[in-house]
């Protein structure tokens, strides 16, 4: 059977240009189906799945529908709508890959709907406005998402245009062909689980050691990167997918961050999927002490903190002891709602690269502040070690797979 | 000579990730090079280009930068040096598509290697920051980023997806024989959201007079591609209807940042230019608290959430002045197509930005600062009325035929 991928189009706008798209993936011995995602005005051509389609499949009222005629109120109901149809033939086994061609718009929405189908099926954005500032942040979130930027407008099937539309059909095609038919699963038996890590620039040390030791044993240990983005797509995998047997949480700073309304802010919910599917976690402190708020955001009071200086984009300010309490309360809260063994380790000497024992940013008393409060917040049954090191050094790492190996006892 | 693709990474950390991709693309009956831009540790695979050739290629020994230790020099000529090794590739035509992954570090100097390399060679960028802010990486060239959700440490059932996926990817697109080779001369065109239908209406004409038209989206990056591809000597003429972006790269609207080329390249390789003033009558704010104190007693007009501002007579003044400036000492014939009802969607008989006589000042500006070769003609219309289109296409189709 011929493998199947859904092309996502403004049908008003961009049909020609994705009838080209069609037959150029149909010249590859794969199906295409045009959905229209068109908001206002006739579509210029057929449509394999027509809007009429999509916005039923919203289940808004199609009369009161048509009497919308503005874009903005009109982009959520056909997004609603596409995501329901293609979840049903994602169910049904009829998609394979997908792809979506489009400016601003387009792309936006799109992508939106890309994002409702599981990691892993291919997913290909062709857009015009790929390298405006900031819109790729917008477009592709925490998704597997590929996006190429067409330079030259979707408009008009010039040889330029067509040099990019049949290079994306290549593309699409050939990620479908060669992707795995078989869908992301936990570990067979007598495999080890996966495990999930969440790491930072200023623990990288730490991180490189315990995953040294980790696979040594025979794990294999997913790294995300706790920038606010990488942390978030952990948390939706924990969540949606059944395939991680335990998580070393080393930088839960994005909990804070999020709190505080910092840069590295990852969501609301982090911290929190692991422990309601009862997935045993090992937590460090590493850049929970640390915020990254914008510059131009500054209040004046941040002047007199301590601060380093990362790099050219980030600066980093120490939390102040109310900051830190109140990072303590609602860490304590998510964690005390896990239904699987936690266990929190604080290296004594400083949390991470930047806060060593002995440099100037170490700061023991405000340290202190938060392990107090956290330890009076946490329920009995979760353990708190202190370990007289710094994050970075090795006898931490070395605690950290100790504690592992604890909470992987069966 | 075989094409190959060229697979670029740091060796000393991703090198197994780097070998598995040059197995899956192997498996799938293409040829690679791999190209190491690492110099920490050694390097975790074979490499076809090492790090001691990159760095050569770039004015230093590998020696050398690792005892000066500072992260952004050797960054600086690693990228240098893989840059001059990709073009030597392209220029033999033994390059096929570039394939690179990385973090941040890594995601820089791929992306400078594949901004180097001409439109149409399939360059995919696997990045752990494909979804923070990618202008500067991907700029004004048809890279695709490709998001790898997970950090790209170690083979697992995670990262194989995304490689096979980027593997899949690279071959897909090198397996399209994508030369552009025009087979009808090409017209570069101008666009812009509340902007006149002028390229729109402009397409038929162009197709009836036998050329192909490509449209820029003038946002800013658009117009940087349009100069840059002019540049590559891709088109026989230009038809620059919006020229927005003037009035927001000197007013801080949200279109600016367009370099010093804007509206130059054309004139200055002596590629006919036809221009319009659309979208000069105002200035584009992303939304209503962007728009500055000085300017909020203006016309607007409130488009979705971006916000239009009426221009004023000292403001079109320096438009004219920039426009004049750009277009001096021309190497070719260069036009200038006013009409004189209105620029735009917002400034057209009965919208909230429409007042003629303000417009006229850049026209009575422009008379007195263009250079003599610079021809300038009004016509009695609104930008989107097919007349105007018309005028345009008729004027550029003779000035390319008495070019030649």
């Amino acid at each position: 059977m011929a493998s199947v991928i859904v092309i996502l189009v403004m049908a008003e706008e961009k049909w020609q240009e994705a009838d080209f798209l069609r037959k150029e993936i149909e010249a590859r011995a794969c199906e295409a189906v045009i959905l229209d995602i068109g908001l206002l005005g006739k579509p210029q051509g057929a449509c394999d799945i027509t809007r009429e389609e999509v916005i039923s499949a919203s289940e808004r009222n199609p009369n009161q529908v048509t009497l919308i005629t503005d874009r903005g109120k009109r982009m959520p109901i056909i997004v609603d709508g596409a995501i329901q149809k293609v979840r049903q033939l994602y169910s049904e086994g009829n998609i394979d890959g997908i792809i979506s061609i489009g400016g601003t718009t387009g792309t936006q929405m799109g992508t939106s709907i890309m994002m409702s189908l599981p990691f892993g099926v291919p997913k290909f954005a062709v857009s015009s406005t790929a390298s405006l500032p900031g819109f790729a942040s917008r477009c592709i979130g925490t998704a597997d998402i590929a996006l190429m930027h067409s330079v030259v407008e979707i408009a008009g099937l010039n040889n330029l245009l067509r040099s990019v539309l049949a290079r994306a059909a290549g593309a699409i095609c050939a990620m479908v062909e060669g992707a795995a038919k078989v869908p992301l699963s936990p570990p067979g038996k007598g495999e080890k689980p996966l495990i999930a890590m969440t790491h930072f620039g200023p623990c990288e040390e730490c991180a490189v050691n315990v995953r040294k030791q980790l696979e040594e044993r025979g794990y294999q240990v997913i790294g995300f990167s706790a920038a606010g983005i990488g942390d978030r797509a952990m948390e939706e995998m924990l969540e949606q997918q059944n395939i991680f047997g335990a998580v070393i949480d080393l930088a839960p700073g994005g909990v804070g961050e999020e709190l505080l309304g910092f840069t590295r802010a990852a969501g609301p919910t982090r911290l929190e999927a692991a422990g309601k599917r009862g997935i045993p976690q090992v937590i460090a402190p590493c850049g929970v002490n640390w915020g990254s708020p914008l510059k131009r955001k500054y209040k004046p009071e941040y002047e007199l903190r301590k601060k380093f200086d990362y790099d050219a984009a980030r600066t980093f300010v120490r939390l102040s002891t109310e900051e830190m309490i109140m990072v303590a309360d609602t860490m304590a809260d998510k964690l005390n709602r896990a239904r699987g063994t936690v266990k929190v380790l604080i290296p004594l000497g400083g949390w991470s690269a930047l806060d060593r024992r002995g440099t100037d940013c170490y700061d023991a008393e405000l340290d202190r502040a938060f392990v107090d409060e956290l330890k009076k917040q946490l329920k009995q049954d979760i353990e708190v070690r202190e370990v007289d090191a710094d994050l970075e050094a090795p006898e931490f790492a070395q605690a950290i797979v100790e504690a592992f190996d604890e909470i992987m006892v069966p | 000579m075989v094409k190959k693709v060229l697979l670029v990474g740091t060796l000393d950390s991703k090198g197994r990730e780097v070998a598995y991709l040059g197995k899956r693309i192997e498996e799938r009956g293409w040829g690679v090079t791999i190209l190491d831009v690492g110099t920490l540790g050694n390097p975790l695979c074979h490499a076809d280009i090492s790090q001691h050739e990159v760095a050569k290629a770039g004015g230093e020994t590998l020696s050398k930068i690792k005892s000066k230790g500072d992260r952004s020099y050797s960054v600086e000529i690693m990228t240098r040096g893989a840059i001059k090794k990709a073009l030597e590739l392209y220029s033999r035509g033994e390059l096929a598509g570039v394939l690179a992954i990385g973090g941040g570090t890594g995601t820089a100097i791929g992306t400078a290697i594949m901004r180097s390399l001409p439109l149409g060679i399939p360059k995919v960028m696997v990045s752990t920051v494909a979804s923070r802010d990618v202008s500067h990486y991907v700029g004004t060239r048809d890279i695709t980023m490709l998001h790898s959700v997970v950090d790209l440490v170690g083979l697992n059932p995670i990262t194989r997806v995304i490689l096979d996926n980027a593997a899949g990817a690279v071959v897909g697109m090198a397996e399209v024989a994508a030369e552009i080779n025009p087979t009808q001369p090409l017209v570069a065109a101008t666009s812009f959201g509340i902007s006149p239908m002028s390229a729109e209406l402009a397409e038929p004409l162009l197709e009836e007079r036998n050329y192909q038209m490509v449209t820029f989206h003038a946002n800013g990056m658009g117009g940087r591609a349009l100069e840059e591809l002019i540049d590559q000597g891709l088109f026989a003429g230009v038809l620059d209807f919006v020229t927005h972006e003037l009035a927001d790269e000197l007013y801080d609207g949200y279109c600016g940042d367009i370099g010093p080329d804007r509206l130059a390249t054309a004139a200055k390789r002596g590629v006919p230019i036809v221009v319009a003033p659309g979208g000069l009558d105002c200035i584009v704010f992303n939304s209503i608290e962007d728009v500055p104190d000085k300017l909020k007693n203006r016309k607007v007009h409130l488009h979705d959430i971006r916000v239009a501002v009426r221009t004023s007579k000292e403001e079109l003044e320096k438009i004219a002045l920039t426009i004049a400036q750009r277009l001096a000492n021309p190497n070719g014939p260069v036009g200038i197509l006013i009409p004189l009802r209105g620029w735009s969607e917002v400034d057209k008989e009965g919208a909230d930005l429409f007042e003629p006589h303000i417009d006229y000042f850049l026209v009575d500006a422009l008379k007195g600062v263009l250079p003599p070769e610079v021809c300038l003609k009004e016509v009695e219309c609104h930008i989107s009325d097919p007349q105007f289109a018309q005028q345009a296409v008729e004027w550029l189709d003779e000035m390319i035929r008495d070019h030649r």
